[in-house]
């Protein structure tokens, strides 16, 4: 614990770690900042949803008949009268029988979204059951708001998280040879296995990186956006939607999330995700031991990476493709859409969940091929 | 004992030394011999920073890199190159050494007290090293050699940067640790070697030349090291010179005697210049 002390102490004296948090913190004020023109209506909006409640009906429209008259109550009234279950009449094809999926020619790719489904069936029948979609969540301004949240603030939060994990990593790594002191550390009793103690504090650095980002920035948003009324909402109400293409789809979750569930799991996956690209970031440290080519390599093969899907589809490897939709920057692209079915880019149910566990799995064995191999190699 | 059994180092088609076997009792031993001849590659192998390519080191029979933290445990190693912190103050840089040297927080404190004092570095303890002197830096680094009290110091040219002053206190340091353990010099600077090492290992071609005891290097060239003077005829290798009552005398490696040429006693200095001879020494 002590060493781990002591690498974590390199981190924090080292200036331009806290010049890119400061830079990244900055960066999400401004994503906060230039989006406010619906603010005053989300706020209107969370205070009567306050009053009636989130879901929809007569006692909902009645008491919300009985606020105060504004622009916002009247849109709001509009939008939730006479409310239907969408998921009551919902039929599959909807969702798997769109352009999108018919335009993909594989038979395997095609089996694999039939049985993901098949899955789906139960779920939509649960959500009728238990009419999720009647939830108002922020009414007409849920999608806007949900994908303001999730698809910019907190991607962008998991995003810069997963940087800053990945320099920490690299900068342990790199650290002893920019100052010329690995010789004297690998020939310490300790020796090389100081691996060990850089990258249980390379992960707890990236933890706390992580949560410094999320912990300021939201504090920003929910300081600017009133989220009063809406934390217990569903987020498979009918107001919220994703656009896959040029297609809408409905927000159908693998379990009820409300906002304050949603979040929380997103926060809690976006950890996860900072600490699987961390992981290799520290195999590249070892194997490289020089934090900028180091960060020059990662970011390339990230880049690379992202390319991966567009080529697949462009070359119809259907079944490249949709492995290719585990790769964690793909992942993390589609963080708007954690949770849900997903279209197209899965055909696994949670495939976030798996695709983030089984990635941190992957880390983990590329850190340890790392270590075998930096066990062995000459430090000249 | 330590044993370096028929090892031999490879980079690539580079061979940087070939088949070195040597066997290491406590005393001090000192490695002679130009740049680019191994040493360092030798003093790397033996603390773990290379590996051989072929053969191995042991130690008490057993081979190092299977003993892995044991072996380490009993080492400490001064690079030639070293870095530091440079916002760290000795003490601090030396309570890190000594935690990846597996001390204890109070026995370490203590021990880095005596080595502060011992290296002349105690009334500087809490200053930052940036501010530090070359010396003062290297005397660090003989201080973290040390932190462990190692069974085998191995010393990678500790003497650069020191003050004379230093080094005749260094060096008889050096003589009284090496009592009771292996003590392993590289330097360039024979006259740290030849008072106090108790065996020569030299290299030509990146093989084993010897590792014999200074005297008995010497007296390989007993009657063939000269002084004549300046002006005087000679042939051979001209080892050095000096003046002498306002007159330049020249010292010479001839297999035969110069007429002029007066007989002394050979340094281990002659040796080296002389084994070296066409190495461009």
């Amino acid at each position: 614990m002590c060493l781990v002390q002591h690498e974590l102490r390199k981190l924090i004296r080292t200036p331009m770690i806290w010049i890119f948090l400061l830079l990244c913190l900055l960066a999400n004020l401004f994503f906060i900042c230039t989006d406010l023109y619906e603010r005053d209506g989300f706020h209107q909006i969370s205070q009567m949803v306050k009053q009636t409640g989130q879901r929809m009906g007569d006692s909902f429209t009645q008491i919300l008949y009985q606020q105060p008259k504004s622009e916002w109550r009247d849109i709001l009234l509009e939008a939730t009268v006479n409310p239907k279950d969408i998921f009551e009449e919902f039929q599959m094809w909807q969702l798997s029988g769109n352009e999108l999926q018919q335009s993909i020619s594989s038979d395997i790719f095609e089996r694999w979204q039939a049985w993901k489904y098949r899955l789906l069936q139960p779920r939509i029948k649960q959500m009728a059951d238990e009419d999720v979609s009647l939830d108002v969540y922020a009414g007409v301004l849920t999608h806007g708001s949900h994908m303001r949240l999730f698809g910019t603030v907190l991607r962008a939060v998991t995003g810069e998280a997963a940087c800053t994990g990945m320099l920490f990593m690299l900068h342990l790594f790199g650290y002893e040879r920019l100052y010329d002191t690995e010789a004297l550390l690998a020939t310490a009793k300790t020796g090389r296995r100081i691996c060990r103690a850089k990258i249980i504090a390379g992960l707890l650095a990236a933890s706390a990186g992580y949560l410094l980002l999320a912990v300021s920035t939201l504090a920003v948003y929910f300081f600017l956006w009133d989220y009063n009324g809406l934390w217990g909402a569903n987020v498979s109400s009918q107001f919220n939607y994703i656009v896959q293409g040029l297609r809408t789809m409905h927000f159908v979750t693998w379990t009820d999330f409300t906002v304050a569930g949603y979040l929380a799991a997103t926060l809690a996956l976006g950890m996860v995700f900072t600490l699987v690209v961390s992981l290799p970031a520290a195999a590249v440290g070892m194997l490289c031991r020089n934090t900028y080519l180091g960060a020059l390599g990662l970011f390339a093969i990230i880049l690379c990476s992202l390319a991966v899907p567009f080529l697949c589809a462009d070359l119809k490897l259907w079944v490249c493709y949709a492995v290719s939709m585990f790769l964690p920057i793909v992942l993390w692209f589609q963080q708007a859409a954690w949770f849900t079915e997903q279209s197209i880019n899965a055909i696994l149910p949670w495939q976030e969940t798996i695709g983030v566990c089984g990635n941190l799995l992957l880390s983990s064995g590329i850190c340890m091929a790392a270590w075998k191999r930096y066990k062995r190699k000459d430090l000249s | 004992m330590l044993q370096v059994d028929h090892v031999t180092k490879k980079y690539g088609d580079f061979t940087a030394l070939a088949d070195i076997t040597l066997q290491f009792e406590n005393g001090l031993y000192g490695l002679l011999a130009p740049n680019g001849a191994g040493k360092t590659t030798l003093l790397k192998m033996l603390a773990t920073l290379l590996y051989p390519t072929e053969g191995e080191i042991l130690w008490d029979g057993q081979e190092i890199s299977s003993m892995d933290a044991a072996y380490r445990d009993l080492l400490g190693y001064l690079p030639q190159h070293f870095g530091y912190y440079k916002n760290d103050t000795p003490k601090a840089f030396l309570r890190y050494l000594a935690a990846l040297k597996g001390l204890e927080r109070h026995q370490a404190d203590q021990r880095i007290r005596q080595l502060l004092d011992l290296v002349g570095l105690g009334a500087h303890a809490n200053q930052k090293m940036k501010k530090f002197s070359g010396g003062m830096i290297q005397r660090v680094g003989i201080a973290q050699a040390m932190l462990n009290d190692p069974k085998i110091l191995i010393l990678d040219e500790p003497t650069v940067g020191l003050d004379p002053k230093e080094r005749v206190r260094f060096r008889n340091l050096l003589h009284t640790l090496s009592g009771s353990r292996i003590v392993i010099l590289s330097t360039h600077i024979v006259s740290d070697l030849e008072t106090i090492a108790h065996k020569i290992i030299m290299f030509r071609q990146h093989q084993l030349y010897c590792c014999e005891m200074p005297e008995t290097l010497c007296h390989r060239l007993q009657g063939k090291v000269f002084e004549v003077p300046a002006d005087a005829p000679y042939e051979g290798l001209l080892l050095a010179e000096r003046q002498q009552d306002g007159q330049v005398i020249h010292r010479i490696y001839s297999e035969k005697q110069p007429v002029y040429g007066q007989c002394v006693p050979p340094g281990l200095e002659d040796v080296f210049l002389a084994v070296y001879q066409d190495e461009g020494v």
